[in-house]
């Protein structure tokens, strides 16, 4: 994913803002990292550069 | 395992064979919707429709789907359509063939009137169960639409409605069969 399009992705539980941490990452995306919600703390992961927005209950 | 995970490239490589098709379903879309910005496609698939129509976000339960999206052009998040992972950002919201697969369709709208800016629109375009195309795919027992569950055009124009859209625009078109692609444009004005 663009780190540009962490400007638009919210926690999808709560609304909350997301912090981003990568672990590998190419000039134009990150391949794999996490987001982890401000607000609530639900962590979601970001794998072959596609963030798994998906609630924990529904992976 | 969703059912379009395992026979994903089936799908999309009915867009190859069917180009004319697939053609006249863009412009049909194009025609009722007009200019947007920042669009979200929900169910975006492999991106076909995004990539042709220009919308830039695509969302989906699908990640071998997603792949090839991505590939498209189209920025992607694994997602669901109940809980849209998104701040409310979106002047075009598209629900493109995937109100069907839904178990939940009238959910996913109000999730959608949720991401999109106060003015903005939220597409669905769907086949509708009244059309002789729903009725032969119903009976064909394709692998899509084995799951799906097509609804009457105003059953779409009725859940727009309840999700708190105005509705705007319904058009029909003839794609193999009489009136059988169905499009409603609805409007969020109650931010």
């Amino acid at each position: 994913m663009r780190k540009k399009l962490l400007d638009i992705l919210a926690c999808p539980i709560c609304k909350g803002d997301l912090k981003l941490e990568v672990f590998e990452e190419n000039e134009e995306e990150v391949i794999s990292g996490k987001l982890i919600c401000t607000k609530c703390g639900t962590e979601y992961p970001i794998e072959d550069g596609i963030p798994n927005m998906l609630p924990p209950d529904l992976r | 395992m969703n059912v379009f995970d395992v026979y994903w490239e089936r799908y999309d490589r009915w867009y190859e064979k069917h180009r004319d098709l697939f053609e006249r379903e863009l412009e049909f879309i194009r025609r009722n919707v007009g200019r947007f910005k920042v669009g979200l496609e929900v169910g975006v698939g492999t991106g076909r429709f995004a990539k042709e129509l220009g919308i830039r976000y695509g969302i989906d339960i699908s990640k071998p789907m997603l792949k090839l999206a991505k590939e498209r052009g189209v920025e992607v998040v694994l997602g669901n359509a109940y809980r849209l992972p998104f701040k409310r950002v979106f002047d075009a919201v598209f629900f493109i063939f995937t109100l069907c697969f839904l178990d939940k369709p009238l959910n996913a709208l109000i999730s959608a009137r949720e991401v999109t800016v106060k003015g903005g629109k939220v597409v669905a375009c769907v086949i509708p169960k009244e059309s002789k195309l729903a009725e032969e795919y119903l009976r064909k027992d394709s692998p899509f639409y084995r799951s799906a569950r097509f609804y009457e055009s105003k059953e779409v124009v009725d859940m727009l409605e309840r999700a708190g859209f105005d509705v705007v625009k319904t058009d029909f078109e003839n794609l193999r069969y009489e009136r059988d692609l169905f499009i409603a444009v609805g409007v969020n004005e109650k931010v």
